[in-house]
């Protein structure tokens, strides 16, 4: 303890000993980010009078720093609370050290920013000044407190409410340790598209050994069946033949064709994945070891129901795909040998899809997302029959038009230039087309312009192109294996789309292109390499640490009930049937805390947020002093007859 | 039994039983520890227990502190009267024993915490069809009469446990407990096993749930309907939560063997929360929750509009531990 005279012993383990819980609070001026609003230095001494809390400092002013005479005014022993300008800079994490040996201190809190920001700066200073880094507990009290409440008081009083809670917290606070898993140095990428080429080849690059698995017997996906493709007019065949040539002729890669998912076991690091490959009339089972996974699958074309827009009911109406061979492969636009005089295009089919207006999907939803390259793929190839077939008359039915990438909006002015007709629909009346009556041309297509005020349009054409979507593969197999969230579109869905915008939440599990939604090529490649360069970043790492925050099973309370088993989104727990209990993978946990939640018995704890921190905390944020109700509940009880 | 003045008292051990809000099950819970009945007098003389012999207040009053060796107590605390005796027994007895959900969980009687005393004077001396009282009369503490003052004991706002009012220093839970387990709890307090005083440590029963005794299986399925027990004829040796039965198993402490659940009905959760649970209702709460077949937040809805009477049926036993409280 310290002498009543308040001189400070330095690093000294008797005067402060470790048994004792000894509470460091650093509260951060923020440079007036926090203090301008909050009274830092009231805050500062109602933590340091807490009850049971004793404390060892008073608080220094900012422009003087600590001197043996401010120290000098040392009331009691524990918690230190001090305030600073910025605790983040160097001389800020240096007085977090210098206190923590000075004191002996066991637990700190620092108040300060948001903890995405900071915590790990403090956690640092906390490991060097040899404290276990999980014996810290940060406190926003810049964005969730100074920055959004104006009243001082009242957020003077939240201040200090958030680090009462924070210092009870902190008693039940223990040392940890980051869990430190190997990582294999190889990678299996999954689906021979775009995408998956394109990861392949940059994960070689970096020296990564990669199994390239692909359904089909060839490489190169959808991009096999375009023509030309914008914004830069090349051909798509000739593009991804070139990722083709350079993945086959890298050593690193190999390629795996007619390959189906079968199993796959492990976590990160440590996958083991079961392919079936088709070979000579018969099957083998391929096993590769991986250390991570890129799953780069792709989506598929919207297919259009049968009679939607006349679809299948007349050889005049067809895909953007089929457009495209037919112009790749024919030369000629023309249907069942006739040249065609006349094309309408039609946006939005199987996209934007409207609940009272369209039919829903197989799975009883609509397609209400924009599936983003049509516009441009449309007037891409509206571009190309003007320019190929000046006298063909082309016709754009569209909802809206949306050129919104690098080039794009070149090709909508291009196709303005070149007279192709616009015509403007409304979403909850899309046009009709049907047989044309007059025999003038092969079709007709019927529609309101919106953009003639509501003009009655009747266009006869000898083609129509359906502007199809796209929409998300049958993925079954991969979702279980790899429990992916999906969203309501379908797609996969990424773990943050800002913070971690190609990987799974579970770990070592990475998304390359489409397979996370619409997306055109230049798109589509983009994000194959963030996905194989965040995989190569966890590969070259050797080892990774995770950290701590996991879920642990009390085996004197499990009673193997599974219920744990079926909530888990990660498959991260097994039941060990000779123990009868639940047993958590520590690889594959991400510590969400739902098998903590479910736990019926309380017989699953998560790290660094047990029931007695969260309890105490709760109980702290709503000012309940006492632990025990039993006591003031009888009391109220008796007292209220 | 009987009063042990005469007797060679000095060596055997002293005990005691009492019933306060309770149904009078664990009175004959404690007789059905059977034949060891005959083992009980030999070690020990029963000096107090209303149900069976005839002892008054006074008797235990008599009593110097700490006479009782052993006290049973059974039932919640509604009444002054029932305070009264708690804190009589307790300062009495070496060890205080909460016997039973009733005194350990607030048991059936709690689930009268839902209401307010005005709504339960008003349904038991108003408005029920059977009732008749022109007069609206309503029990008083005090009533004045020639003679004096007629005294009754006071109603409490709430139902409490016996720990709310004492110490408390064993815990059998139950409702009732069952014979073997009681027989075990008895010679091992008795025997001087464990020692005569503690903080409220549950003996006679087993820290994980009724699933650990539960002879049926899991499927590892989702809950696609919720039925009651009469509406339906269980799959055998399959898990009745996943059935869609809803069965406490999961959220009370075992001990009893899962009896009821090897007699074809679901567990009612008499044993009270498990582990180091304080709130059963909402651990049960929370697990069903994530156990429902629903993706929407309608579906889910649906599901659990299924349940009749959720409170009722997941603090059955345990509402005085809820972190609810109390209707006000």
């Amino acid at each position: 303890m310290i002498s009543p005279s308040g001189e400070v012993a330095m690093s000294n383990s008797d005067a402060y000993p470790d048994d004792e819980i000894r509470i460091g609070v650093f509260i951060c001026h923020c440079g007036g980010n926090i203090s301008d609003v909050v009274d830092v230095k009231r805050v500062a001494d109602e933590i340091g009078s807490m009850p049971d809390v004793v404390r060892v400092s008073g608080v220094f002013p900012v422009d003087a720093p600590p001197t043996a005479g401010t120290e000098s005014s040392i009331e009691r022993a524990v918690v230190l609370s001090e305030t600073e300008m910025f605790l983040c800079s160097d001389p800020g994490q240096a007085r977090i050290e210098k206190r923590i040996k000075e004191y002996n201190l066991n637990r700190v809190i620092v108040a300060a920013c948001s903890p995405t920001l900071h915590e790990m700066t403090f956690r640092r200073a906390c490991a060097r000044a040899g404290l276990n880094p999980y014996l810290f507990q940060h406190v926003n009290i810049r964005e969730q407190v100074s920055w959004v409440i104006e009243d001082k008081e009242a957020a003077t009083q939240k201040a200090s409410r958030l680090i009462r809670a924070a210092v009870d917290r902190a008693r039940y606070l223990e040392p940890l340790d980051d869990r430190k898993i190997p990582i294999h140095d190889a990678a299996l990428v999954i689906g021979g598209g775009v995408a998956g080429l394109k990861c392949s080849l940059d994960l070689a690059q970096r020296g990564i050994d990669v199994t390239l698995i692909e359904k089909s017997d060839v490489l190169g996906g959808r991009m096999l069946e375009l023509g030309t493709v914008f914004p830069t007019d090349e051909d798509a065949r000739e593009l991804v033949g070139a990722l083709v040539k350079g993945v086959q002729e890298n050593p690193k890669i190999t390629v795996i064709l007619n390959a189906d998912l079968k199993d796959s076991t492990g976590s990160i690091g440590d996958f083991n994945t079961t392919v079936v490959v088709k070979k000579d009339g018969g099957e083998e089972d391929v096993e590769v070891h991986s250390g991570v996974i890129v799953i780069a699958v792709g989506l598929d074309v919207y297919e259009p129901r049968d009679g939607e827009y006349y679809y299948g009911k007349s050889p005049a109406v067809i895909g953007l795909l089929d457009l495209q061979k037919m112009l790749r492969d024919n030369g000629k636009l023309e249907v069942n040998g006739k040249p065609v005089k006349s094309v309408a295009f039609l946006h939005c089919v199987g996209s934007r899809q409207w609940e009272d207006v369209h039919e829903p999907q197989a799975d009883g939803k609509i397609n209400d997302y924009c599936s983003r390259y049509c516009c441009t793929a449309i007037l891409h190839s509206a571009v190309e029959i003007k320019e190929r077939f000046p006298d063909v008359e082309v016709y754009d039915f569209h909802e809206d038009i949306r050129t919104y990438s690098r080039g794009h909006e070149e090709i909508y002015t291009r196709s303005g230039e070149l007279k192709v007709k616009f015509i403007r629909f409304d979403p909850h009346r899309p046009p009709m087309v049907q047989k044309d009556r007059k025999g003038e041309a092969a079709l007709t297509v019927k529609c309101r312009d919106r953009l003639t005020f509501g003009e009655d349009l009747e266009v006869p054409v000898d083609l129509v192109v359906l502007g199809t979507g796209l929409v998300a593969k049958d993925m079954t197999t991969l979702i279980d294996l790899y429990r992916c969230s999906r969203g309501a579109d379908r797609f996969l869905l990424e773990a943050h789309p800002k913070l971690r915008p190609v990987e799974l939440a579970a770990f070592g599990l990475f998304l390359a292109g489409s397979v996370q939604g619409p997306m055109d090529i230049t798109e589509t490649t983009a994000a194959a390499a963030a996905a194989a360069s965040k995989a190569a970043a966890l590969v070259s790492q050797g080892i990774i640490e995770l950290d701590p925050f996991i879920a642990k099973v009390n085996e004197d309370l499990c009673t193997g009930c599974k219920t744990c088993l079926i909530v888990c989104p990660y498959d991260a727990i097994q039941r060990d049937d000779e123990k009868e209990i639940a047993v958590v993978n520590e690889a594959l946990c991400t510590g969400c805390g739902t098998c903590v939640a479910v736990c019926p018995s309380n017989a699953i704890q998560q790290f660094g947020f047990n029931d007695d921190m969260v309890v105490t905390e709760i109980l702290a944020l709503l000012g309940v002093e006492t632990n025990s109700r039993a006591g003031v509940e009888a009391e109220e009880a008796i007292a209220a007859v | 039994m009987g009063d042990n003045e005469n007797s060679q008292a000095t060596e055997k051990l002293k005990v005691g039983m009492y019933w306060a809000a309770s149904c009078g099950g664990c009175d004959i819970a404690l007789l059905e520890i059977g034949p060891h009945l005959l083992d009980l007098i030999q070690i020990a003389d029963v000096v107090f227990w209303p149900c069976a012999a005839d002892f008054k207040y006074q008797h235990v009053a008599d009593y110097p502190d700490g006479y009782i060796d052993v006290c049973f107590f059974n039932g919640a605390i509604r009444t002054s009267e029932q305070e009264e005796l708690a804190r009589l027994l307790r300062k009495k007895s070496k060890s205080l024993i909460s016997f039973g959900e009733c005194a350990i969980d607030g048991g059936i009687p709690s689930l009268a915490n839902l209401k307010t005393v005005e709504g339960i004077f008003d349904a038991s001396y108003h408005n029920t069809p059977s009732i008749d009282n022109p007069d609206g009369v309503e029990p008083q503490p005090i009533t004045l009469v020639e003679q004096g003052e007629l005294e009754i004991p006071v109603f409490y706002q709430q139902v409490l446990r016996l720990k709310d009012i004492v110490q408390v220093d064993y815990e059998i839970p139950g409702c009732p407990p069952q014979g073997d387990r009681v027989w075990e709890a008895i010679v091992a307090v008795t025997g001087g096993a464990v020692p005569l005083t503690n903080s409220a440590v549950k003996v006679a029963c087993f820290d994980k749930s009724v699933c650990d005794e539960c002879p049926l299986e899991k499927k590892l399925e989702k809950i696609k309907e919720f039925k009651r027990p009469h509406e339906v004829r269980p799959e055998p040796d399959w898990c009745l939560l996943e059935q869609g039965i809803v069965c406490m198993g999961p959220a009370t402490r075992s001990g009893c063997g899962a009896l009821c659940i090897k007699g074809g009905l679901p567990c009612r959760g008499c044993y009270g929360p498990s582990g180091t649970v304080e709130d059963q209702g909402t651990a049960m709460v929370s697990t069903i929750a994530s156990l429902l077949d629903a993706t929407t937040e309608d579906r889910a809805k649906e599901l659990i509009d299924q349940i009749v009477d959720p409170v009722g049926t997941f603090y059955r036993f345990s509402m005085a531990s809820s972190h609810m409280k109390t209707a006000r």
